[in-house]
């Protein structure tokens, strides 16, 4: 009889995906530099709150009680965020945004359905392979540096500001002068699919080619 | 219209139900399904629980859950299918030497089921324990690396017990899982109150009998008259076990209480029906009744000589 050992068992890391999940929003709002030019600073700790409270819904499978309880707010709060329409403020955040700029930010006030709908629509971007750039760009440079394989920090620098999915000919603009491990972009590029999901799925076909071409 | 399907093509389309056994005496022949041969319906055993069903074993303390439990990871196990049990309540080693003991008292040498079962202990694991999550997580790389078949766990009341509130998404989390892997599951749920012993409604609320596909219950009786100490054949004061099919959505199951008793090698056998029993007992006073009748008579003819 085998007792499943400390190294078969699986934990999620709640505190970690919920701060991809933050760092994620941030992105979406247009980065660190953005949120200090809205004087949106303000807006922070509800982002966490939302981004953990999401976290905890969809990967612990908590109820709004409990997530309430955990983060220290009202079961409402909690409710209002889970059940905001990421839809509706996928239109309305662009308007809040432009409209925030100047005087008239210092009391732009983040609602809660709309921190909810943010931390919802990063969760699911990274649950979807579309990691926030700046915090996969680092992993990747730093394990590039432990396996001595450089390229994909590279892809991943010239890619910046594209927008996932993308099609392979926005890919394409961007790597064709890059030679990776010896084969042209030109030659790696032509079988991959028509749209690319994410960055990672990039890092991941590229690699795939590079090993059949070997 | 592709949409709509016949009566007879999803009756052929439907999967077969099948058994799997469940190494408890008496208890495979009480699944069956019915067939249509020749025009007549014919009730065909399963000779074990339905397959790929999800079966819940409710009942209070003492009851014989656990070794419902134990009977059916170790039969699985000799038949060769890969089991894993989650153990809730009880540390792993204890629970290794427990499905040694109840091996041997099955006639089944432990070392030739030592590969085919494994044991995650959630007792002694809070991360397991209280985060479904992550037990939902480690049994499925568990699943797919030793190739299971069937996941026993016991208890899934220590899994919602500190979180009553979820009892129900708890219980639909890994109810949905098993279906996802295809994998025939024992759960076993504690029943707290002593009010209205035999239901499957156990302590956590409405959550697992409504979810799962089949319940067992098993309640306590203490004999308390003259009349039960003739029906069970105990003394006043003690308890009998009893047990019955609450329902399974993938077949046919017999609907009768019936007595569970626990053999002094500790193997739960399940036996006769309550009516049986009655009727049992009439028949022995009827006979009682005819002989004291024909007695009296002798008696009668005596007295007259
Ligand atoms: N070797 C044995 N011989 C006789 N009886 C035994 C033996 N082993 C166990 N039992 C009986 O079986 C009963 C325990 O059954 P089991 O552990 O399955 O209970 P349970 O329903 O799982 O209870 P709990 O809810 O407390 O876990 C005990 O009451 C004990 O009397
Ligand atoms: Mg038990």
């Amino acid at each position: 009889m085998k007792v499943i050992q400390e190294s078969d068992i699986q934990e999620r890391d709640v505190d970690f995906l919920a701060l991809r999940v933050f760092l994620k929003v941030i992105e979406i709002l247009g980065g660190p530099a953005k949120i200090i030019e809205y004087r949106n600073l303000t807006w922070l700790p509800s982002l966490m709150v939302s981004s953990y409270a999401v976290v905890l819904h969809e990967e612990m499978g908590y109820g709004y009680e409990e997530i309430a309880k955990f983060l220290g707010t009202t079961k409402n709060t909690i409710k209002a965020m889970l059940s905001a329409s990421v839809e509706l403020v996928k239109e309305k955040l662009m308007e809040a945004l432009e409209e925030g700029e100047g005087d008239k930010v210092e009391e732009n006030k983040l609602k809660t359905h709309v921190a909810g709908a943010l931390a919802k629509l990063a969760y699911k971007e990274i649950k979807e392979g579309r990691e926030e750039l700046g915090l996969l760009s680092h992993f990747v440079s730093h394990l590039s540096d432990v396996y001595q394989i450089y390229w994909p920090p590279i892809v991943l620098k010239k890619i910046k500001g594209l927008d996932f999915p993308v099609t392979k000919e926005k890919i394409y603009e961007k790597l064709k002068e890059l030679t990776i491990e010896g084969f042209k972009f030109d030659e790696i590029y032509r079988d991959f699919p028509d749209t690319i999901h994410s960055p990672s799925s990039l890092l991941k076909l590229i690699a795939e080619k590079i090993k059949q071409k070997k | 219209m592709e949409d709509v399907i016949t009566l007879s093509s999803a009756l052929t389309d439907a999967i077969e139900v099948e058994g799997t056994p469940s190494g408890v005496q008496g208890l495979d022949n009480l699944f069956f399904k019915t067939k249509i041969q020749n025009g007549k319906i014919t009730v065909i055993p399963l000779n074990g629980i339905p397959k790929f069903s999800v079966v819940n074993i409710t009942g209070a303390n003492d009851t014989g859950k656990s070794i419902i439990a134990e009977q059916f990871t170790i039969k699985q196990a000799s038949l060769g299918n890969n089991t894993v049990f989650v153990t809730v309540e009880t540390p792993a080693k204890f629970l290794v030497s427990s499905l040694k003991e109840r091996a041997y008292a099955m006639s089944i040498n432990p070392h030739s089921i030592e590969n085919n079962i494994f044991i995650v202990d959630a007792e002694n694991n809070d991360s397991l324990r209280e985060n479904v999550a992550n037990l939902l997580d480690t049994l499925a790389n568990v699943i797919k690396k030793y190739k299971i078949r069937n996941v026993v766990i016991d208890s899934v009341t220590g899994l919602y017990e500190a979180k009553e509130i979820s009892a129900r998404t708890i219980v639909r989390k890994i109810y949905n899982f098993l279906k996802k892997f295809y994998q025939t599951a024992i759960l076993v749920s504690q029943k707290r109150s002593a009010h209205d012993e035999f239901s499957v409604e156990g302590a956590g609320g409405y959550a697992v009998p409504h979810i799962v596909d089949c319940n067992i219950a098993i309640a306590k009786k203490i004999i308390e008259s003259f009349y039960d100490e003739k029906l069970y054949g105990k003394p006043i004061g003690e308890m009998v076990r009893l047990f019955r099919i609450d329902g399974c959505r993938m077949c046919g199951h017999d609907t009768s209480t019936r007595i569970l008793e626990i053999t002094n090698t500790g193997l739960v056998v399940i036996g006769k029906t309550l009516s049986e029993l009655r009727s049992a007992l009439k028949r022995e006073k009827n006979e009682e009744a005819d002989k004291n009748e024909s007695n009296t008579r002798i008696r009668y003819t005596g007295k007259g000589r």
